[in-house]
């Protein structure tokens, strides 16, 4: 060891910080080197000076075992295995406080991610019954209702679906339905083309019944269910007096006339589910002469026998 | 663990207090005799008053008694009971709006006894000036030179452990006073030539 290493290390020395080894290399070094022998004196002597200041001198200490063997409980820790095990949960108190806590928030974290599933299962179910689907149970149904907003409206699809657009003027644009907030009846089918065909099946799982009204009907007709049976109108673009547009109905038995409508076509009744519906139609005049959609009107009232036939039961 | 009272000498601390959780108290009065003296100095370098420093070295024992079970082995025994004799003693001087001071008087009696003369006499001549110096010492070098000065075999790492600070902390605050120390006593050499 040299002087150098000698002064770096003096103060780890006194103090008995070092090891083994370099203690005696110190003491080799020490008992050598006389510059560093008076380095050493003078640095021991502040150590003893400091020392010194920190401990009080001439203490009398006289041990006070007695009095604390007198003040604790000698059985504290002499007990039964149920006193033991209360003394390991206080000891680890801070543990399970803190697994409590964990599984606070687990729990409260699950019953979230639980109700944010079921929101999202909910948006997902209203998101099909935004898409048309057949069966549904619906007060106003119309072909254009059943338009989704993420899916290309009807009118777009000239060539596919003529009847919608050929109806010039006078037919609602399937678009302008879309703003309609009833449910809807029809199903859609999305092509890879984009082009939207729109199927022409009414059906009603609730009551058990379907039928087929012909493409120049689609977004023009409007079902409405009631307690007595169900009432199918024309829907005109312009409004008319509430109540008119009837083109045909099924009343369940007991409701309305026992006389059947020739008009209407086969069959004249039908049973759903348990329950028998006339068929029947419109005893009076049934939309305004003097609207300009009576003409239209009309049409669907010839087209009432052709409906009629398509008529069936469902489960 | 059961252990026989001849052997009690004889076993570390950890196993003294795995005895005293079943029911030994032989294990406790091993563990009175082992640290009670020295946590009498340490409390007594901390407060000042004799019989404080007995009753809250009292206290001390029975506190670690009672919160025996709470001991997790973590650190050193030793540095965990000097931990309750630290907090007890800040409790004590916080109560009691006490200022610790440090020994100048005996300060100067140790130095004294040194074989260097002009060091004797330098004491002698700046008992004010030393008592300047040792104001400017904050609480947590005044409670390292404390422990320091307690025990020989008392590591800087020790310390650390109870006074909860890093070690490179308690070096370098216990070797700057060290050096602070020396320069002063240089300082007054030069003066006195």
């Amino acid at each position: 060891m040299n002087c150098r290493t000698f002064s770096k290390s003096l103060k780890d020395y006194i103090a008995g910080e070092l090891s083994e080894d370099v203690n005696e290399a110190m003491e080799k070094h020490i008992s050598r080197c006389e510059k560093c022998n008076m380095l050493y004196e003078s640095e021991y002597g502040s150590y003893k000076a400091i020392k010194g200041m920190a401990l009080p001198q001439n203490i009398d200490f006289t041990s006070s075992r007695y009095e604390i063997l007198q003040s604790i409980d000698k059985e504290r820790y002499n007990m039964s295995f149920s006193k033991k095990l209360s003394f390991y949960f206080r000891r680890n108190s801070i543990k399970y406080a803190l697994g409590a806590v964990a599984i606070i928030a687990v729990i409260a974290l699950s019953s979230l991610a639980i109700n944010q599933f079921k929101n999202i299962n909910m948006m997902g179910k209203s998101n099909t019954q935004d898409v048309p689907k057949a069966g549904s149970s619906v007060e106003n149904v119309s072909p254009a209702d059943s338009t989704p907003k993420d899916v290309p409206a009807a009118n777009t699809n000239t060539k596919d679906v003529p009847a919608t657009n050929s109806n010039s003027k006078d037919v609602p644009a399937n678009k302008s339905n879309t703003k309609d907030t009833s449910q809807p009846s029809k199903t859609q089918e999305n092509k890879s083309n984009n082009q939207v065909k729109q199927n022409n099946v009414y059906n009603n799982d609730k009551l058990g019944i379907s039928f087929t009204v012909p493409q120049s009907w689609i977004g023009r007709y409007t079902v409405k269910e009631e307690t007595y049976g169900v009432n199918v109108f024309f829907k005109p673009t312009v409004p008319a007096p509430e109540g008119s547009g009837l083109i045909f109905c099924l009343i369940k038995e007991g409701y309305g006339d026992e006389e059947f409508l020739d008009s209407m076509g086969d069959p004249k009744t039908i049973v759903a589910k348990g329950v028998t519906y006339h068929i029947d139609g419109p005893r009076d005049i049934g939309f305004p002469d003097d609207h300009k959609e009576y003409k239209d009107y009309q049409k669907f009232r010839q087209d009432v026998p052709s409906v009629v036939k398509t008529i069936k039961t469902v489960k | 663990v059961l252990l026989d009272k001849e052997m009690l000498c004889e076993v570390d601390d950890m196993q003294l207090v795995k005895s005293v959780l079943n029911g030994n108290i032989d294990s406790f009065n091993e563990i009175i005799y082992r640290y009670e003296a020295s946590i009498y100095k340490f409390v007594l370098a901390m407060v000042k008053e004799p019989e404080d420093a007995k009753d809250i070295t009292q206290d001390v024992f029975i506190t670690l008694y009672n919160k025996l079970y709470t001991y997790r082995g973590k650190s050193k025994f030793s540095s965990w009971v000097y931990q309750i004799a630290r907090n007890k003693s800040i409790d004590y001087i916080r109560k009691n709006k006490r200022i610790i001071k440090l020994n100048i008087e005996e300060a100067f009696d140790i130095s004294s006894n040194e074989p260097m003369p002009e060091q004797r006499y330098e004491f002698k001549e700046t008992k004010a000036e030393i008592e300047s110096f040792l104001k400017c010492l904050d609480d947590i070098t005044r409670q390292i030179i404390i422990l320091k000065a307690l025990d020989e075999d008392m590591k800087f790492c020790d310390i650390a452990d109870i006074l909860n600070v890093n070690v490179s902390t308690v070096k370098t605050k216990y070797y700057r006073l060290w050096d602070k120390y020396n320069k002063y006593l240089n300082e007054k050499r030069c003066k006195a030539l």
